[in-house]
């Protein structure tokens, strides 16, 4: 796939898996007629497993609207985004391959609301159930058309899964026809570059899966709950809309693959909610008038919030109260770094006394012992430092002994063997 | 400690250069990121920074400085060791630069200081993962850098969000993650109707995803007796009509592709300009 240039999106169809789940087996055959007519032979058997009855959390890169999230979603259709590109077209409602033309996803997401279950007033209930409850659910209840043997010998009956179960009149008539699912599934790559660092690990390519229904909305304060639940229609197929199969049982059990729910309400779209946004550098808003005492205090403490101070109250050491200044790293106004900072060698050295107000800026010596207290937490830190200085400390000494040394003999050019020998030329009698 | 013997020291410390060593500067550029420094040491005010806010600053190298100087203490046994720090001092603000950059994406060279950045506090944060941010800034001598590279972009809480550049952002654009962006059409309250009233180019190639500059009006086509269930098939060919009615449609597929291509509402999107214009100087 070709590199996307910033901020374009590309859609595709759809993304095939090389090879669709199931039980596969490699023969090789081979004849060496030099040692024997008849051939060797070598077989290997394996199975490709893929998402059936429930999905790894993992796989669901987000979901639109946003869980639990309450805004105007009236006018869009709720769609889940995967990781995974192949994972609607994996499998096929009625099992075989894929038709490569129009693939067809596998995946359906239902859009519901409490009206929908005029009876109860409640939304669908999600519960976990083992597959063989959903394989043979009982009277009354309709399961997907699969039989035990259809499971592969990696899956179990005992498997728990999440299921639903809606009314036979409501699935019939939310469930989208066989014509509108291949429109219902689609593969977007997108360039990732500006991310959160988080999400920097995806190439950007993600598949989508789209409901067939608008949610249901209302102008009331409180909103209307909406539940997108992301089913297999596996063993289905003949029960979609418009097709002939006919279901007795009045309720459907479906297998729940995904499920959130939302509220829409009002006015709570990415566009209010940026253009409500309120802009300004990081401090205090000024103080609000007519609480201070006098005019000059009044006037510094406008003065320190412009420059992003805050006042906190300050336990000083001799155990009395007090109120000092503080400003944290991030602030309204442009500092340059210095080409040379005053040495500190310890949290106090960094305190700021203003004499004219008679109140301490504790501002540097608050970073001074937070990077102390930092690097004390990070053992492996605080022993790489100590490690580090011990080296330097040793190597500086040595080279001031030799330093010492070398004055001291005045060594310029020859070695200590060639002074003693001098020494003991120029004085013979001393050495006997 | 003895006159002759600091300055012998110092003497031999003339000239020395200091490599620091990599679990060192790892860690320090972390630090010099603000990783592990407590909320409440940034934002020590909640008014500050209000919901639904954004807050622009400039790192104060100042504190920086002193919190990496603290951070570096430790482990400090005599006055030699002092020394050292004096002489040092002036050079690891840079050398933990260098690390600082290759925290985030790995990339070689020297922070350019001032190093600016916003916090956002917002339902935003919460709703919409993967915000793009994209900032633009001014370097030393005025000139515009666009893109302006992000040192650290990360989530604080799941509605706080700190973004740290390397250089001076004038200007940022959030955008809604195109990945998030989502499909629908304009819902008519008095008839309870839907429309999909604007329609995207296919073709000619370089002008695929244009908006047509004629208005279309399709009314979304709604199964019987149901309520709010979108006849999709019947959607896509009204669609794929109106498109070849205008040439812009190559070929006669109309698969899923195209037809999200239709549906898509365009992400939404909002600039920033950081207030005060130029900074203010100080210092």
């Amino acid at each position: 796939m070709s590199d996307l240039e910033h901020g374009l999106i590309q859609f595709f169809q759809a993304f095939l898996p090389p090879l669709s789940p199931g039980d596969y087996a490699v023969t090789v055959d081979q004849t060496v007629r030099e040692v024997r007519p008849e051939s060797f032979r070598s077989e290997l058997e394996f199975s490709v497993a893929g998402p059936r009855f429930s999905l790894n959390p993992s796989d669901v890169y987000s979901v639109y609207p946003p869980a639990n999230q309450s805004g105007a979603f009236g006018n869009t259709l709720p769609h889940i985004v995967f990781t995974r590109r192949t994972l609607p077209w994996e499998r096929t409602m009625a099992g075989g391959d894929q038709d490569e033309r129009t693939p067809c996803p596998w995946l359906a997401l239902l859009v519901m609301s409490p009206s929908d279950f005029p009876d109860t007033g409640d939304t669908a209930k999600i519960e976990a159930r083992k597959v063989e409850a959903l394989l043979n659910p009982g009277t009354g209840v309709k399961g997907p058309d699969l039989k035990d043997s259809d499971l592969k010998h990696y899956e179990s009956r005992d498997d728990l899964c999440n299921t639903v179960d809606i009314p036979r009149a409501l699935f019939s008539s939310i469930v989208p026809a066989r014509a509108d699912l291949p429109f219902l599934a689609h593969v977007r790559q997108v360039h990732t570059g500006n991310k959160e660092t988080l999400s920097l690990k995806t190439d950007g390519c993600f598949s989508v899966v789209l409901a067939n229904r608008f949610p249901e909305t209302t102008t009331e304060r409180e909103g209307i709950r909406n539940t997108a639940i992301l089913v297999s229609l596996e063993g289905f197929q003949k029960y979609l809309h418009g097709e002939p199969g006919t279901i007795k049982e009045d309720k459907v059990r479906l297998a729940v693959l995904a499920n959130w729910s939302f509220l829409c309400q009002g006015e709570n779209t990415f566009k209010t909610l940026v253009r409500d946004l309120k802009i300004d550098l990081l401090r205090l808003p000024p103080p609000s008038g007519g609480t201070m005492a006098d005019d000059e205090a009044a006037g510094e403490v406008k003065k320190a919030r412009e420059l992003g101070y805050t006042a906190l109250t300050h336990r000083i050491r001799n155990g009395e109260m007090a109120v000092s200044w503080y400003r944290g790293p991030l602030v309204p106004l442009l500092y340059h770094k210095l080409d040379t900072y005053r040495y500190v060698p310890c949290a106090d050295a960094a305190l700021r006394y203003n004499y004219e107000t008679g109140l301490l800026d504790v501002t540097y010596a608050a970073a001074w012992q937070l990077g102390r207290l930092l690097a004390l937490q990070s053992p492996h830190f605080a022993r790489a430092m100590y490690r580090c200085r011990n080296q330097e400390r040793q190597e500086i000494k040595s080279q001031i002994e030799q330093s010492a040394l070398d004055r001291k003999y005045q060594l310029s050019g020859k070695d200590m063997d060639e002074h003693v020998m001098d020494a003991i030329r120029s004085n013979p009698g001393a050495f006997e | 400690m003895d006159k002759t013997f600091k300055n012998e020291i110092s003497l031999q410390l003339t000239g020395k250069s200091w490599d620091m060593p990599d679990d060192i500067g790892e860690w320090l550029g972390r630090l010099l990121l603000l990783y592990g420094v407590p909320f409440n040491y940034l934002v020590p005010e909640e008014a500050m920074l209000p919901p639904e806010s954004i807050r622009f600053f400039f790192l104060d190298p100042g504190w920086m400085k002193s919190l990496l100087e603290g951070a570096c203490s430790v482990g400090k046994s005599s006055s030699m060791d002092e020394l050292l720090d004096q002489k040092l001092r002036d050079k690891f603000l840079d050398q933990i630069g260098t690390k600082a950059r290759k925290v985030r994406a790995g990339e070689n060279g020297e922070v350019n200081w001032p190093l600016t950045g916003f916090l956002l506090r917002s339902d935003l944060v919460d709703g919409w993962q993967g915000l793009e941010m994209k900032a633009s800034g001014v370097d030393r001598q005025g000139n515009r850098i666009d893109p302006l590279p992000a040192l650290r972009i990360d989530r604080l809480s799941p509605d706080i969000m700190l973004c740290l550049f390397n250089g001076e952002v004038t200007e940022i654009e959030i955008k809604q993650p195109p990945e998030g962006l989502h499909f629908g059409a304009e819902y008519d309250p008095g008839s309870n109707t839907y429309h999909k009233r604007t329609l995207r180019k296919l073709a000619p190639a370089e002008q695929a995803g244009d908006q047509i500059d004629k208005q279309v009006n399709i009314a979304v086509p709604m199964r019987q007796g149901t309520k709010r269930v979108v006849e999709v098939e019947r959607l896509a060919s009204q669609m794929m009509e109106k498109l070849t009615g205008e040439s812009a449609i190559e070929g006669p597929d109309f698969t899923s592709a195209e037809f999200s291509v239709q549906m898509v509402e365009s992400p939404g999107k909002a600039t920033f300009t950081v207030p005060g214009g130029a900074a203010k100087e100080h210092g």
